[in-house]
């Protein structure tokens, strides 16, 4: 039975994904700062309350207009685009460049993955924050059985081996692990079956070893797959640790989002996402009429996005308008 | 610890039911009320002056509760762990002022006159041996009469774009036939409807089916609500569901209810305060509410009247999180009904099609843009020969496409690898060439389904988690594959080149997306032995607590929620208003 894949989004569009990642160190200090920018508007960062105002909404200070360009709510982006690698080793990124090379490949003249910086994204993504997005990190963890409860540990959760997929993200490593590890394991499954590193071996068998690493997470989640029982617990057993599947459906996640996130995460070279797909990017608006006959808009990264500004004073109810009353965060 | 001067309301969340309160109850009055919020403040302008950051709001979910310091844990049978949500999955409660309202997709119903009589309506026509025994759905309290005054005002206050299908009875074109009356046409027109919207609806007329434009809480032009909030219509820019509007279009607590509340000078909103417990005296009553703020101070807030009003899950934990000598289970629990009735939303794609020569401009408008049948809603069609009940909403594909998310799985079905040279080729060729026909369906309330505290884990105030325990039984999965078969026929009329179909419900997981549905544990009903409130929300054990929201629902239609939240809050605000405070502490 194969689970339906295209996922509505409330009501209409496509789907959630496997998650990963939390608060970056860099929106760690930007909330130390909020907080100290409301204790001087109301004198009551600490308390944190504003019981004594006369009513009004707790609030941060009021930022001028130039401020706009900076999203205060963590995760933030970073303020430019990275340049060099700063998580992974020089051998980590060349062999992530080698599996990029085969999940989305590509030229100078059809850009892949390696061609849009993926691997700078992915670098960028391991490097900033733990968790790119927010994640409960706190024990116990689960564990997998295949028949009995009793294999478990004590101080582990022990989950049926077929069920743990429906929970989701249960891993008590961060990504920075995963893929370290991860790698590593990649590199001695390569030099199992074929007795060299994976970035040397040729494409098809490149190709052949992520069939195994997908075949394997997809067998836990009870699908059929053309690769056999013994070759999947023969890459279960080398790559140890780290499970095989989840490791290549991370890898995978993180590729598109570097394919077609921002070009100011560090992926997305020269827009090359968004025009393979024709997506013209961050746009104010379309008409009715482009929504039937398209539009002539050309792919546009987010910082040449104009700041609109819809309803300034003049008519009715500031209604859109913060701050109103009221001081301090609460 | 810091006390507070006593108000008389406090609130626990500052999203869509509180600021409908302070809406309706504090311009009138002399009352005071305080909201207690556990995210940031946040304005149209200019915290969403500048947010078309996919990665950050769609996949980083910036608007969403921080799992990091506080989640849910999930089974799917008493028997099996459970687990922590330790990322975002199958549901996106959001935080911050104006609640998940601000990032809410604005699907806009009315429920259906049936829907109120689930229980009564399938016994009377299909016989009480039609419903399982594990199957524990009840009518509600009231009925689609009495909460049609207040759907009526809610959507003149949101400025509602639809387009009316039953007129005081009269069946009009065009609109939803299967609708209960309504007095008064929507108050705006329907939002433009897409390419696919078109196609979609052309094969349902094709059919004798009867599609009609989804009703938003998104206008389609410019319109001044009766609280002299002026906005403007919505420009289809595709950066909606899990955005805050940068132009207002979208309605929220911002651009509605808070500005009047804020108004009277008498309604404080706090922000980044998390509420740990409601505070009882000897006799049960309620004496206001224990909170922390962003710094980690404890304060007490008294009030006369405690009205939880944050997100379904977290309004049954705070009743349960409140125990003491007088109720040793928590508040609402003195007869074991908190928890009961947890239910949820089917919303899958069962059919999907490519055309090889037509592009849609999917990442375009919203996701209301497009078109919905209720011909396999609710008992709108016949079940005598079925081995189900209940139905769902069938619609086309929305807007607002994002890369990212759709490119993960849209080729599904279509490819045998979402990976590598005919992957990337195929997704460069085809990525606003795929398009579903989806299913909202309807949620029974089952025994085995239920919320209670989690026994193990902790948030990051050593506060137990509410534990879901949740999963689909026969019932959903034959609705399923009968929902599928007609999304196939309504698919293949819109001629695609090629069709894939997913004809089985899988099991429920919570990693994957469905909606921000969960509804019930803290349900309304008629009897103190069915039910924690009474119509009201007002807890039928401790009568100066109220329930908002979504919790109160005995079991989930096949609709988006938000609509009746509104109308309900509305109503519970008139009655606090013009009747509690006349004999305080007395039901309602």
């Amino acid at each position: 039975m194969t689970a339906p894949e295209t996922r509505p989004d409330e009501t209409g569009d496509d789907p959630a994904t496997q998650p990963r990642a939390a608060v970056t160190r860099r929106s760690v200090l930007r909330s130390l700062s909020l907080i100290s920018g409301a204790g001087l508007v109301g004198g009551t960062a600490l308390a944190g309350c504003t019981p004594d105002s006369p009513g009004g909404v707790a609030t941060r200070g009021r930022p001028g207009d130039d401020d706009v360009h900076q999203p205060e709510r963590p995760p933030l982006p970073p303020e430019e685009a990275p340049d060099e690698f700063r998580f992974l080793t020089d051998e980590e990124a060349r062999l992530l460049e080698a599996v990029l090379a085969r999940l989305a490949p590509g030229d100078d003249g059809d850009p892949g993955a390696v061609q849009m910086g993926v691997a700078r994204y992915i670098d960028g993504k391991l490097a900033d924050a733990t968790y790119a997005e927010p994640t409960y990190t706190h024990g116990p963890f689960a564990s997998a059985y295949e028949e009995s409860p009793d294999e478990v540990e004590r101080d582990q959760v022990p989950v049926a081996a077929d069920q743990l997929y429906r929970y989701g993200y249960q891993d008590s490593r961060p990504p920075q692990d995963v893929y370290r590890l991860g790698l590593a394991a990649l590199d001695r499954y390569a030099q199992t079956r074929f007795g060299r590193l994976f970035a040397d071996l040729a494409p098809e068998r490149r190709d052949g070893i992520l069939v195994v690493l997908e075949d394997h997470g997809r067998r836990g989640e009870g699908d059929t797959v053309p690769t056999s029982d013994t070759v999947l617990d023969q890459a279960g057993e080398v790559f140890g640790a780290v499970d095989p599947g989840g490791f290549f459906a991370m890898v995978r996640e993180d590729m598109i989002e570097g394919m077609f996130a921002d070009p100011v995460y560090g992926g997305n070279r020269n827009l090359a996402g968004w025009q393979l797909i024709g997506w013209p990017g961050a746009q104010r608006s379309y008409s009715p009429q482009e929504m039937l006959h398209g539009t002539d808009k050309q792919p546009r990264p987010m910082h040449e996005l104009p700041v609109m500004n819809p309803d300034r004073p003049g008519g009715g109810r500031q209604a859109l308008e913060r701050p109103r009353t009221g001081s301090g965060e609460g | 610890m810091r006390r507070h001067d006593p108000v008389d309301i406090v609130t626990i969340g500052g999203g869509m039911s509180a600021s409908i309160l302070a809406s309706q109850i504090l311009p009138p009055t002399s009352l005071r009320m305080v909201s207690l919020e556990q995210g940031p403040a946040q304005w149209t302008y200019p915290d969403f002056a500048h947010n078309h950051d996919s990665l950050r709001f769609r996949n980083r979910y910036a608007m969403m509760q921080d799992l990091s310091q506080t989640t849910w844990t999930w089974r799917p049978d008493a028997r099996s762990p459970a687990l922590p949500y330790r990322q975002f999955g199958s549901f996106h409660p959001g935080e911050g002022l104006g609640g998940s309202m601000v990032h809410w997709t604005a699907v806009m119903w009315r429920f259906l006159p049936d829907d109120f009589r689930y229980r009564s309506l399938n016994e009377e026509r299909y016989g009480a041996d039609r419903i399982p025994d594990e199957m524990t759905t009840q009518d509600w309290p009231i009925g689609y009469e009495e909460l049609e005054p207040y759907y009526d005002q809610l959507e003149y206050d949101m400025g509602v774009s639809g387009r009316a299908g039953n007129l005081g009875g009269q069946i009009l074109a065009g609109g939803n036939p299967f609708e209960g009356h309504r007095r008064r046409p929507y108050p705006n027109p329907p939002l433009a409807r897409s390419k696919f919207g078109r196609l979609f609806a052309g094969a349902c007329e094709g059919l004798d089916l009867h599609p009609f434009p989804t009703p938003a809480g998104i206008l389609s032009q410019g319109y001044t609500d009766p609280y002299g909030n002026t906005r403007a219509g919505c420009l289809y820019c595709g950066f909606c569901t899990r955005y805050g509007c940068e132009v207002g279009a979208k309605t929220s607590p911002l651009t509605t209810w808070l500005p009047p509340a804020l108004d009277t000078g008498r309604y404080d909103v706090r922000t980044g305060c998390r509420v740990l417990r409601i505070e009882t005296a000897d006799d049960g009553r309620a004496t206001g509410v224990r909170y922390v703020d962003s710094a980690g101070e404890e304060h007490v807030q008294p009030a006369e009247v405690v009205v939880c009003s944050a997100f379904t899950l977290e309004n049954v934990r705070m009743l349960l999180l409140s125990r003491g000598d007088a109720h040793p289970d928590g508040i609402g629990n003195d007869r074991g009904q908190v928890g009961r009735n947890y239910t949820y939303q089917i919303i899958q794609s069962p059919a999907k099609g490519l055309w090889e020569d037509e592009t849609f401009n999917f990442y375009m408008g919203n996701g209301c843009t497009n078109a919905q049948i209720y011909d396999y809603n609710a008992d709108n069609f016949d079940h005598s020969d079925l081995d189900f009940l209940g139905g769902a909403a069938i619609s086309g594909q929305a807007g607002q496409r994002e890369p990212i998310s759709s490119s993960m799985s849209l080729l599904s079905g279509f490819t045998d690898r979402q990976w590598g040279a005919e992957w990337k080729s195929m997704l460069g060729r085809s990525w606003d060439r795929v398009g579903s026909v989806n299913i909202q369906g309807d949620s029974p309330a089952y025994a085995g389904n239920f919320l209670d505290l989690d026994p193990t884990y902790k948030d990051a105030w050593g506060v137990p988690m509410l534990r879901i325990t949740f999963d689909w039984r026969e019932n959903e999965r034959n609705m399923y594959r009968f929902l599928a078969a007609r999304c196939e026929e309504v698919l293949r009329a819109m001629n695609p080149d090629r069709v894939t179909v997913s004809p089985e419900l899988g099991s429920y997981r919570i990693d994957q997306y469905q909606s921000t549905h969960p509804t019930g544990g803290a349900i309304m009903g008629r009897d103190p032995g069915e039910s924690v409130t009474n119509s009201y929300g007002q807890v039928w054990d401790t009568p100066n607590v109220f329930v908002t929201g979504a919790a109160l629902y005995p079991q989930n239609p096949g609709a988006n929620p938000s609509g009746t939240v509104g109308a309900l809050a509305l109503r519970t605000a008139e009655a606090i208003r013009d009747r509690y405070f006349s004999a305080p502490g007395e039901l309602l």
